[in-house]
């Protein structure tokens, strides 16, 4: 069933999200952002969020839209269904059985249900991971502990660095 | 046009070959043949029928199907294998635009018999035309089969059309048949007088389809493309393009004023600073460090770079750490254990479906069994996941080597930034405090900042020189594809002014044409009642009744004597006798011949065609058939005739019939079939 695999759609990100990816990327512009291509900070972010706890609803508030296009997400699919992977085996919001997790991340969607809601839940991670990154890139200052004087480098080095605890 | 020649073989009546010669004769026009009653008069005209259109009036046979063209007496004397042809040519005398076009039609048929039952079964049909070649003289044949099928079919349809058949070939019953005066008799007369090619021209040009759709004048419209507007258009555009061009080229003139005026001014203090022997060796460390400086940067620009690009990879290492808790947890389920060999979810399809386990316990719905069954259909192939897991597991192994990788590479990169930026740094510092001096000695900072300043605006100006000439390409190539519009454009206003000229032409032929067909129509049908009401008024001595052909071209009788009276002017005779059917049909043919021949003489386009009459006489009393008969040698330019002995002498046409074309059909004693013979042979 074509329409119950993940990952063969393109990408909204909207409302406060959008905004907070504009500051980390902007398109032909590697001078200015943190990430080569959208579908790169698309990839990350679930993954920090995952670490980080970190879920966040969708934001409407504001006309803001980043489109992650189809073609982009192609290149990343693989490894974005390793990630979706991970997220259904990790995630405990639902209390499932270990059993229960395997089932669901191995059998696939049963549902278009089940579907929409695994989607939802890798986005919200997605969501959590940008506010994470954001956070951690752009809002922070560089200290008198950075070996790097340059804030895009130090603030990178210190993101690899963090533990990234909850 | 007249017929020549008649010869018949075996066909119906006729045993063997019969030949009629017909009158061509301008005088005596009137071809005669007489006979009695049953002995094949209609046989004839059924000849004449057959060899134009390839059938025969069937309506005054009881029984249709049977009607055999073989002749009987043939078919009597055939055995099974036998075959025989029948025959009938009809040899026409025609000229078109005063040219002799002569010809003749010859169509055969070939018949077995369904031995021993005395009935003929029809094999093949075949129609030849040929037509005498002006020049030559001699006959060109025309085939009816092959690639030119139908060809002779449509070339008779031309000289003789079927549906006027009904006014010159009058074969038998139909003479007080009110379908005479009926149908598409419209056309038909508007065919016999020559109003149609007119009629035909006008609604090719402007009437064809609905609301003249397919019409000559709209497809021309239809070809017509573009538009004026369209064209004026592209021209503004390009107009604007090049007023755009001599703008650029404006602001690129003037950027090039400013270049050179700053470079100039740029090179006079640049020389004055190098001038100084006191600086020089100064000016080149410093220019020795400009050089380290932007080498620098763009090492440590690509170091950004780099590490930008490798941290897009990130999200193996930031993965890492759940990579084993993961692993932990799927090993911790044994996924492949529950594998029972050879157990597949057909099996436990089967348990369900009988509801009775392999052990003998039986498994109820909702049943803990059940459960249990349905947990293991879960786990047996195909339904099976280790492997999926496994290759998980797989991947994730991989992603492990890669994190470790990339953190390592990225913080080289880092280290490598910051040890180059740090180095900048000091060459910047360097380089500033070398430049002091140097402004110290001469005291040239002020000079230094100026030539700057210059140098920047030189860069300005070039900048916009070379956008401006991108503009230029820009807007080049727009006029380009726009002149290419415009070329297309003029190719097809030539072509539409081609077809104006056309759908001018046809619109002018179209007026005329329905100017002509307007003023002929509207006399057509008032001259026609004129000789209708004469003719029917001298063949009948009718004082009575009076012919009328209404709008729609049916013909009626009135009363006379109700005429005038108001409010019975319409009083219909109906209840008409067979005499006054055939009377008030007399009449109408009889006027219609008249009006077309009228209308030849006028030099219009009407047709002049034979009138074949099978017994026309038989129902008239003898008065009325001298009346009626006396008008027929007048009216068309040929009478072919076919009639009963007793009305040969009321007809009076001896006046009008040479001897030479006077026949008789006799019948043998002993056989059934008939043979014509000329009447003055019979005679002596």
């Amino acid at each position: 069933m074509n329409s119950l695999e993940y990952f063969r759609k393109s990408v909204v990100i909207t409302g406060k999200h959008a905004a907070l990816v504009d500051e980390m990327w902007k398109q032909n512009d590697i001078e200015h952002s943190y990430f080569k291509r959208l579908v790169d900070l698309y990839t990350i972010a679930p993954v920090i969020g995952l670490r980080t706890g970190r879920k966040s609803p969708e934001d409407n508030s504001t006309d803001n839209k980043r489109t992650v296009l189809l073609d982009q997400i192609m290149t990343r699919r693989e490894d974005l269904q390793t990630i979706m992977k991970i997220i259904l085996l990790t995630d405990n919001e639902d209390n499932l059985t270990v059993e229960e997790k395997i089932n669901r991340t191995f059998r696939g969607p049963s549902s278009e249900e089940e579907f929409n809601k695994n989607v939802d839940l890798f986005e919200s991670y997605v969501r959590g991971g940008i506010e994470v990154l954001y956070d951690k890139l752009i809002n922070r200052a560089l200290t008198i502990d950075d070996p790097y004087t340059d804030r895009k480098i130090g603030n990178i080095m210190a993101l690899l660095n963090d533990d990234l605890t909850e | 046009m007249k017929f020549k020649k008649l010869i018949i073989n075996n066909f119906m009546r006729l045993k063997g070959e019969n030949t009629i010669e017909f009158s061509t004769l301008p005088d005596k026009n009137v071809t005669v043949v007489l006979g009695d009653n049953t002995v094949g008069k209609t046989t004839l005209a059924q000849a004449i029928r057959w060899c134009l259109y390839g059938n025969i009036i069937s309506t005054q046979y009881d029984n249709s199907k049977n009607i055999c063209l073989l002749n009987t007496d043939i078919l009597n004397d055939m055995t099974a294998n036998d075959r025989k042809e029948i025959s009938v040519e009809l040899d026409i005398e025609n000229s078109i635009n005063g040219q002799d076009r002569s010809c003749r039609i010859l169509r055969r048929a070939e018949f077995v018999r369904k031995f021993p039952q005395l009935v003929a079964i029809q094999k093949t049909e075949s129609l030849k035309m040929y037509i005498k070649n002006p020049i030559t003289g001699s006959e060109e044949p025309y085939d009816n089969i092959g690639k030119d099928e139908g060809k002779v079919d449509d070339m008779i349809s031309e000289l003789l059309p079927k549906d006027l058949s009904s006014y010159f070939l009058f074969d038998g019953e139909r003479w007080s048949d009110a379908k005479n005066t009926q149908n598409d008799i419209k056309d038909s007369i508007y065919t016999l007088v020559g109003i149609s090619p007119i009629r035909q021209m006008k609604e090719h040009l402007g009437d064809l389809g609905t609301n003249g759709r397919s019409s000559v004048i709209k497809r021309l419209g239809d070809k017509k493309t573009g538009s004026g507007a369209e064209y004026n258009t592209i021209e503004k555009s390009i107009e604007d393009y090049y007023g755009r061009i001599d703008a650029q080229k404006h602001e690129i003139e003037e950027a090039q004023n400013n270049v050179e005026y700053y470079q100039k001014k740029a090179d006079e203090i640049k020389d004055i600073l190098n001038a100084n022997p006191n600086v020089e060796k100064d000016q080149k460390e410093c220019e020795k460090l400009k050089r380290d400086i932007e080498s620098g940067t763009s090492r440590i620009e690509k170091y950004k770079k780099d590490i930008i690009t490798r941290f897009s990879d990130s999200y193996v290492y930031f993965a890492a750490p759940l990579l084993q808790d993961v692993v932990n947890m799927l090993d911790g389920v044994d996924l492949q254990g529950s594998d029972i060999p050879d157990v597949t979810d057909k099996t436990i399809h089967a348990i369900l479906q009988n509801g009775r386990c392999l052990c003998g316990h039986e498994v109820h719905k909702d049943s803990f069994e059940e459960k249990e069954l349905l947990k293991l259909l879960e786990i047996v192939p195909p339904a099976k996941i280790g492997t999926v897991v496994e290759n998980f597991k797989d991947k994730l192994a991989n992603w492990s080597n890669r994190s470790a990788n990339l953190y390592d590479a990225i913080k080289e990169d880092a280290e490598s930034y910051q040890q180059e930026s740090d180095d900048l740094e000091d060459l910047k510092e360097e380089l500033t405090i070398k430049e002091k001096k140097i402004d110290r000695k001469i005291n040239f900072a002020g000079e230094r900042n100026k030539m700057n300043s210059y140098l920047i605006k030189v860069r300005e100006a070039n900048q916009t020189i070379s956008n401006d000439k991108a503009v230029i390409e820009n807007l080049k190539h727009k006029i380009a594809m726009e002149e290419e519009k415009k070329k297309d454009l003029e190719a097809k206003n030539k072509e539409n002014e081609k077809l104006d000229r056309y759908i001018a032409y046809a619109k002018a032929l179209y007026k005329s044409a329905n100017e002509i067909y307007q003023e002929k129509e509207q006399n057509l049908l008032g001259e026609l009642n004129q000789i209708i009401e004469k003719n029917f008024r001298e063949m009948f001595n009718e004082q009575e009744k009076y012919a009328k052909l209404d709008d729609d071209y049916t013909l009626h009788l009135y009363y006379r004597n109700l005429r005038d009276s108001k409010g019975y002017a319409n009083a219909e005779a109906t209840g008409l006798s067979e005499g006054e059917k055939i009377a008030r049909n007399f009449a109408f043919i009889v006027s219609i011949l008249e009006l077309a021949n009228k209308m030849k003489d006028e030099g219009d386009d009407a047709q002049a065609m034979p009138l074949v009459l099978d017994g026309p006489f038989s129902k008239l009393s003898d008065v009325n058939t001298a009346k009626v008969a006396r008008v027929l040698p007048k009216v068309a330019n040929q009478v072919i005739i076919f009639m009963l002995d007793k009305d040969w002498e009321p007809s009076g046409l001896a006046e009008y019939t040479d001897t030479n074309y006077m026949y008789r059909l006799e019948k043998s004693i002993e056989e059934n079939s008939s043979e014509v013979k000329k009447q003055k042979e019979v005679a002596e």
